[in-house]
């Protein structure tokens, strides 16, 4: 069997991601590290292989630092795809999800594409399935429990009101919930043996004619701060700080 | 401006978005799964929709692929402006399937809307609020968004439609439900609570969010929880509120044991009165709060929680 993981290498930064107000993009210089959602997705794969089978993984970013890879690499994944290319700054979900699923394509034949249900920076949760989309793949989202079983797969699905129990076949796209498994730290021998592990760096002119989007029609016009909130009082517990909720829950009518 | 418009059901969650389609101005139409739609399409219509497409073969099975194909039937055979989708976990699904397949972009988590000379303005925020972001789309027809919930007003049409309903099916492949587990709820709401009780990280234990659970319930509210809270398995799923969960608007939020992440924080915004207790000074929801207590969970929530008791019990 072979999985596809993706990877995303996101600002290994403490803090809020930040738009840079010159490019008006997610400013992603910095030390990259692996998003944690997807060190879930590498855990996953890594659970659901056994003896013989490969984990790759797919990710595109600036090549300049590999860092994040090398972490997922540790973890056991066996090789990656990474498509770098400065044509691609700025890309959006979309343009992300046509050269992963030509870096997928690379990797064929593969059984199951895993990734997170959304970045830890970008959020916008719609690349998985954009990419399943590209792949003519169904997809089992929002999953947390995951089983093979007979060439299919079987996971539980977190929905608004509870959860589900859902079956596909393969091959497909799953997305994993980040609490669905604890990734494994990597050993020190491991790591040390993933700095030889493949990394295969792949501009856009590599991958064979993979046809991008017309250009993205999406455009930020206007960054603005909007304190919603202004902070209020700060006080230390003390034994007392009970008392200080209930205060402001009579005032408010609460109580 | 003419509007497509993904629902789950006729939920909270639609009729918001069919108040975001009627601020565009135009005809509205809406697509979902059949069942819930027929079920929901009295209310779909007084809200405003004209034209209900019902997809069939859709009860026992993840939908949002089977609801993306048909909408694109509909896309190829009508003139649609724009598309719109909530960001439920069904919804984000058929809004990635449908953007995949039609190769056209789409803007996220949207909480403001506008239409413009040749496309659509998205407001987003990034940074749990603090930063808000406009982002033109234009381009080939249609635009696809998704939008927040609470980011719109329900309202019911001026008008109230009679829909047309449209059957549809789709042919493409897609997993198969084989069982539901509803979570059970005691109490109202979380989107409707005036008063909501979460619980992070800090609650420390099962118990300790029994606790969080005991203190909405005597103070006539519902429990939350951040994504740390179910992660370790003290909350169901349903209790989630932020980027992937539910989005709130009481009139009093109080954040115990969380710090606030900007995940967490997104599904927020529409809290009027945010109380935090937090062992960290520096944890990002105390830059949120009326009132900030710098102190361990563990320790003051039994203490709040007797002295609530002892009021309600004596309001004297």
């Amino acid at each position: 069997m072979r999985v596809v993981v993706c990877a995303k290498q996101v600002p290994d930064a403490e803090g809020p991601p930040r738009l840079d107000p010159a490019t008006r993009r997610l400013d992603r210089s910095g030390r990259l590290a692996l998003d944690p959602a997807d060190a879930v997705g590498v855990e996953t794969a890594l659970r659901l292989a056994t003896e013989g089978d490969e984990v790759v993984l797919a990710s595109m970013s600036s090549a300049r630092d590999v860092a994040g890879l090398r972490s997922a690499l540790a973890m056991g994944a066996h090789r990656a795809v990474l498509v770098s290319d400065d044509a691609l700054a700025g890309a959006d979900s979309l343009v992300t999800a046509t050269v992963l699923a030509a870096a997928a394509r690379r990797a064929a034949p593969y059984d199951l594409i895993v990734t997170g249900t959304e970045s830890s920076d970008g959020y916008t949760g719609v690349l998985p399935t954009q990419l399943a989309a590209l792949l003519d793949l169904p997809a089992v989202t929002f999953a947390r429990r995951v089983e093979l079983a007979g060439g299919r797969l079987r996971a539980e699905r977190q929905t608004e009101h509870g959860t589900e129990d859902v079956e596909c076949d393969l091959p497909c796209v799953l997305t994993v919930t980040s609490g669905a498994v604890a990734p494994r730290y990597a050993s020190y021998k491991a790591i040390v043996g993933a700095r030889t592990k493949p990394i295969d760096v792949l501009g856009l002119g590599d991958l064979g004619g993979v046809a991008l989007p017309q250009a993205t029609h999406q455009e930020v016009v206007d960054i603005a701060t909007a304190p919603l909130r202004v902070a209020g009082e700060v006080v230390d517990d003390d034994g007392i700080g009970h008392e200080r909720i209930m205060e402001l829950l009579a005032r408010l009518k609460v109580l | 401006m003419r509007t497509l418009v993904y629902v789950d059901a006729a939920d909270r969650a639609a009729l918001e978005l069919l108040s975001a389609a009627r601020s565009l101005g135009g005809p509205v139409a809406v697509v979902g799964p059949a069942e819930s739609v027929r079920a929901g399409a009295d209310r779909l219509g007084r809200h405003g929709a004209s034209t209900i497409y019902a997809v069939e073969g859709t009860a026992r099975v993840v939908p949002g692929r089977l609801v993306a194909e048909a909408a694109a039937t509909v896309l190829a055979a009508a003139d649609v402006d724009a598309v719109l989708f909530p960001t439920s976990c069904d919804g984000r699904d058929a809004a990635g399937y449908l953007s995949g397949s039609l190769g056209r972009t789409i803007v996220a988590n949207g909480i403001g809307l506008e239409a413009t000379a040749g496309g659509l303005l998205v407001t987003t925020s990034i940074d749990g609020g603090r930063v808000v972001v406009r982002t033109a789309l234009a381009g080939p027809r249609p635009w696809l968004v998704s939008l927040r919930p609470a980011a719109f007003e329900r309202a019911e049409a001026l008008v109230p439609c009679t829909p047309e309903i449209v059957s549809l099916t789709a042919g493409c492949q897609t997993a198969a439900v084989t069982a539901r587990h509803e979570e059970p709820r005691h109490g109202p709401a979380l989107e409707e609570a005036a008063v909501v009780v979460a619980g992070g990280r800090g609650v420390g234990s099962a118990g300790g969010f029994r606790q969080v659970e005991e203190l909405a319930r005597l103070l006539s509210g519902a429990p939350a929880a951040s994504r740390a809270a179910i992660d370790a398995g003290w909350a169901p799923y349903a209790l989630q509120v932020g980027q992937t969960g539910k989005s709130v608007a009481p009139v009093v939020y109080l954040a115990l044991g969380l710090s606030g992440a900007a995940q967490h924080v997104v599904g927020i915004r529409g809290a009027r009165h945010v109380l935090a207790v937090n062992k960290d000074r520096t944890a990002p929801i105390f830059e949120l709060a009326d009132l900030g207590v710098v102190g361990d969970v563990t320790d003051l929530l039994p203490r709040l929680l007797a002295a609530v008791r002892a009021r309600l019990a004596d309001p004297a």
